[in-house]
């Protein structure tokens, strides 16, 4: 397994352990690394610990034991701390309308930069700005809650990056989205990402994952399983069994032309199936010719 | 408020720009509650109805919006303060007793009929004031004139999340009662009774838990309590304050000529 350099992290997370009111274990000493500029996502099944754990990557949640740092400083949970850190560290809800209040989708993502402290022009103008990175300025006046629901996760988006983090953490942002939904969240992620901001997202759909993520982490049962180069561990059948997860589909096709040695086997493994369809149009062609 | 009705209340901020701003309606709607509750009812809370209909026809464009939706939305807007009103007049002007065992159940003591009518005109007409007021000013707007009056903070923010969790209940309590209609949950009296009885325990739970999900979704954006967003600038036009002035002048002049006719005759 890829073991990640610790220097280049932007929040690690040791020995994470949460315990909600009702005595239910969400977090048992989690340990994580967050990198700058890499593409990491969290995947495991439904109560694994991902939204906890989401919580707690921002300071909305405080931990019953356990570390967490950003850029090799303990967090701070004071104020002043806390606002540095929401600022640094963008946390999309999975529900979208847990984040929406305001009767304008313009007031409503005035809200994050407000807080910062920001002056109210420069607010203005960083809203606009925001909407329009978003292709969703002629929302500007609407209300949130008439709006459909992909529309509303990318106001609830872009609520967030009106705050200007370095890191956006999305709890399962494609649930609930059609295909064209989806598709539209995530050319608007590869610009901000282009922006210089770094993405994380928790997903349990594995198909997902290995089209979109450059490093994965498993966790199961509020413990992490793994954490590596998105090919190693979607290709390890016995892992993602363990976290009670399927193997993505692109993996399994590309492990079964392996065995049966129709492509090499220092073939790395397709980013996506169109990628892989592609590799077996060359490999059939090859053979033809 | 508009929360009833969001997608009226989106049609209306684009139609606003060139119409009546929000502390105009307002301003507007109060100057109009003060008269019914200072002048006598008749002819002044009469005015005032009439004046507040016409204003909610003109400032919703019901022509273009079609008659029929219009009086949709003024109606569910109207029909519980107007309900209140109407049993609150009743109750002024029909008096009623239980009668002694033996004698028929119930007695009429005494009619007021003119308490009553007076009673029913002065509600009717504040009615049609907050209808005018709901259809016109969004609860976000009401708040930023609120607090820029100096309204305290607590209330203005109370003000928004109750409006919001107004409309999350109301789409929660849609989707299970459907839900258990589905299930053949309102088939008979008993069954009915143990589905609103579900429902408003179902609705109790799950608003706490939205409002803990609201807790963290505001704190997660750095929100320290107060809800703090970019307000709406309002251009008031001194020509349409003018306006209001004018009515309210009318509305005082017509409702008290026969006093002023009095004083008139007595300084000759």
């Amino acid at each position: 397994m890829a073991v990640i350099d610790s220097s280049l992290s932007l929040i690690h997370v040791r020995g994470l352990t949460y315990r909600y009111q009702g005595g239910i274990d969400a977090l048992c000493g989690l340990d994580l690394d967050l990198r700058s500029g890499s593409r990491l996502a969290i995947i495991g099944s439904n109560g694994a610990g991902k939204s906890t754990l989401f919580l707690h990557l921002n300071g909305t949640l405080r931990p019953d034991s356990g570390t967490i740092s950003i850029d090799n400083s303990p967090a701070d949970y004071s104020k002043i701390g806390l606002r540095w850190w929401r600022q640094q560290v963008g946390l999309v809800f999975q529900n979208p309308e847990d984040q929406l209040f305001a009767p304008t989708v313009e007031e409503d993502v005035s809200f994050g930069p407000l807080n910062l402290g920001l002056g109210r022009e420069v607010v203005r103008v960083r809203v606009r700005e925001t909407l329009r990175m978003l292709m969703i300025e002629d929302l500007a006046e609407r209300n949130p809650w008439t709006l459909s629901h992909g529309q509303k996760r990318l106001v609830a988006v872009a609520g967030v990056v009106a705050m200007r983090p370095r890191l956006l953490i999305l709890d399962e942002p494609l649930s609930g989205l059609d295909w064209s939904g989806a598709s539209q969240l995530m050319r608007l992620l590869k610009s901000l990402e282009l922006a210089g901001i770094t993405i994380v997202m928790a997903t349990h759909d594995v198909d997902f994952a290995a089209t979109w993520a450059e490093q994965i982490a498993i966790i199961d049962r509020g413990r992490l399983l793994c954490q590596g180069a998105a090919a190693e561990i979607l290709t390890n059948p016995d892992l993602l069994a363990n976290a009670r997860l399927p193997v993505p589909l692109v993996a399994e096709i590309w492990m079964r032309l392996r065995r049966d040695r129709l492509i090499g086997a220092l073939d790395p493994l397709p980013s996506s199936h169109e990628a892989l369809l592609d590799r077996l149009d060359r490999t059939h062609f090859r053979k033809e010719a | 408020m508009s929360l009833l009705h969001p997608e009226f209340s989106t049609g209306l901020t684009e139609e606003k720009q060139g119409g009546w701003q929000a502390p105009e309606s307002l301003a507007l709607s109060v100057s109009m509650l003060l008269l019914v509750a200072a002048l006598p009812p008749y002819p002044a809370s009469l005015m005032v109805g009439v004046v507040m209909i016409l204003a909610s026809i003109v400032h919703s464009r019901a022509r273009q919006m079609g008659w029929r939706v219009w009086w949709a939305r003024f109606w569910q807007v109207t029909i519980v303060p107007a309900s209140f009103a109407l049993s609150g007049a009743l109750a002024v002007g029909l008096r009623i007793k239980l009668n002694h065992p033996g004698e028929s159940l119930a007695g009429l003591i005494s009619l007021d009929f003119r308490s009553g009518a007076e009673v029913l005109l002065r509600s009717l007409a504040g009615t049609a004031s907050i209808g005018y007021l709901s259809l016109s000013v969004s609860i976000g707007e009401l708040v930023v004139i609120l607090r820029r009056i100096g309204f305290p903070v607590i209330f203005a923010d109370l003000l928004v999340s109750t409006a919001r969790f107004a409309r999350i209940l109301f789409r929660s309590s849609c989707v299970l009662i459907r839900s258990q209609l589905a299930r053949g949950g309102y088939a008979t009296s008993g069954t009915a009774r143990r589905s609103v009885a579900m429902l408003l325990t179902g609705l109790f739970v799950s608003s706490i838990e939205r409002a803990r999900r609201l807790e963290f979704g505001l704190a997660a954006r750095a929100g320290d309590g107060e809800l703090r967003t970019l307000a709406p600038d309002f251009s008031i036009s001194p020509a349409r304050l003018m306006v209001v002035g004018a009515m309210v002048a009318t509305i005082v002049l017509v409702s008290s000529w026969r006093s002023l006719l009095d004083l008139l005759s007595g300084v000759r």
